[in-house]
């Protein structure tokens, strides 16, 4: 049974799951700046990762992350040639740690949720009430 | 590297102006570190078919730029409806106020598709600051929530309550209301001075009897009273008690103020008893006019009453039915 055009279907998902990626991406990118990187090695990390992202949104969230005090940069020479490094800064540790429990968090009730769902009859909102 | 130099100096035109060099700086490098990985993939330069593809799918520079910007939009989600349905609200308003204008100019002037269609054509005009006005409200509105966010302490018991249905009123009705109170009002403040909008040609040589000025002060307030009710039907569209109670209030006040009129035996007499006008004499053209002002003041009253007591059923409905929802809980 179709539900729909599946064009509309499939610019509901992309809709959907660049939400649930931009997220994830603020988290992916302080998680990799653990160790320094510059802009276009640190797309190319989080790309080899399965976890590839445009520059237009990348770039910018470097500076963002950055204004919010979550990452320190300093312009440094390599290959001849000077580079923006990003590292993380303290209080980016600090965040990116409650961040990682809060995926977990979310990671484990989803996983009770459809666990509930799979194998148990879920108590329905009526049953309960 | 002309390309690329061309990308980056469209790229930091749509900058925040504060940040350019140093993004553009950013970019650059970035942009080369790609091209030379590339061109090591390739074991050559690149063609500038494939220096253009990498800066294609870098985004179009306007894009890449606004996407460095804090604020991307004039007004965000949160705002967007409301600002949507004060802007069609605003322009419905100032369309309608324009056609009465419109109207009233025609009148007065004595030549309505002229003057008419001279007014209209101030709409555009009107609706554009209609339009800058709210716009510029809400950026404002919307950047100082920004800043402050939405308080987290508001109570939802100040909430609106829910209406029924049968309470509501219809926001375009009661909008119409207003204006045509409004214009009321405006023709009530013109009439002393410009007898014509009630008598047309016969202001020449009719003039108003005794009763006038003191009937005259108690129908502004009456007007005024009634926009004044209108305009808070347009603020909150639904009926309360004591709106209902303002309402019968206002129709027995009409009634009252009718009826002092009707007690008059004449409205207008003869400036000069002696003068014919297109054939007729003014003595009988006044026997004629006053005798239709007694049916209309005759037929305003009878409909006030009958609105009063209509009014007064309604709330008399409402109260039984609020205590019947009363006993039931």
């Amino acid at each position: 049974m179709s539900h729909g055009n599946d064009s509309s279907d499939s610019g509901v998902f992309d809709n959907l799951r660049l939400e649930l990626r931009r997220g994830c991406l603020s988290v992916a990118v302080l998680a990799a700046l653990r160790t320094e990187q510059y802009g276009y090695t640190l797309r190319k990390l989080l790309a080899e990762h399965g976890l590839a992202v445009d520059e237009g949104t990348l770039y910018p969230l470097l500076r963002r992350l950055e204004t919010q005090g979550l990452l320190v940069s300093e312009w440094r020479e390599e290959g001849k040639r000077n580079k923006r490094f990003y590292r993380l800064s303290d209080q980016g540790a600090l965040t990116l740690d409650q961040l990682l429990a809060e995926w977990r968090s979310i990671d484990v009730s989803l996983n009770q949720i459809l666990t509930e769902l799979h194998h148990g009859p879920a108590r329905s909102v009526s049953a309960r009430s | 590297m002309d390309l690329l130099d061309r990308y980056l100096h469209a790229v930091k035109f749509f900058l925040p102006q504060k940040h350019q060099d140093d993004i553009v700086r950013e970019l650059s490098e970035n942009l080369i570190s790609q091209m030379e990985d590339r061109q090591d993939e390739l074991g050559r330069p690149l063609t500038e078919e494939e220096a253009a593809d990498i800066l294609r799918r870098h985004g179009h520079p306007i894009i890449v730029a606004t996407r460095y910007r804090s604020r991307q939009q004039l007004i965000g989600p949160v705002f967007f409806p409301i600002y949507l349905f004060s802007l069609k609200l605003g322009l419905g308003a100032s369309l309608l106020i324009t056609a009465i204008l419109a109207a009233i100019n025609g009148v007065l002037q004595g030549d309505l598709v002229h003057y008419g269609v001279r007014e209209m054509l101030a709409f555009p005009g009107r609706a554009l600051m209609m339009f800058a006005w709210t716009t510029l409200g809400f950026a404002a509105l919307d950047m100082a929530q920004a800043r402050l966010k939405l308080k987290h302490d508001w109570d939802p018991r100040k909430l609106p309550k829910v209406i029924d249905h049968e309470y509501r009123i219809s926001r375009p009705r009661a909008i119409g209301e207003l204006l045509f109170t409004v214009a009321s009002l405006v023709w009530l403040l013109l009439l002393p001075r410009m007898p014509f909008l009630l008598l047309g040609p016969a202001a020449a040589f009719l003039e108003p009897a005794p009763v006038w000025p003191l009937a005259y002060v108690p129908l502004l307030l009456l007007t005024l009273a009634t926009t004044a009710l209108h305009a808070a039907n347009v603020a909150r569209p639904y009926w309360t008690k004591s709106r209902s109670l303002v309402r019968v209030g206002l129709q027995a006040a009409a009634v009252l103020i009718f009826a002092l009129l009707l007690r008059a035996d004449e409205w207008f007499i003869p400036a000069s008893p002696a003068t014919v006008w297109n054939g007729v004499h003014v003595e009988r053209l006044a026997g004629i006019i006053n005798v239709s002002f007694q049916i209309g003041f005759l037929v305003v009253a009878i409909i006030s009453a009958i609105e009063a007591l209509r009014e007064l059923h309604r709330l008399n409905v409402r109260r039984q039915a609020s205590h019947t929802a009363d006993s039931a809980v």
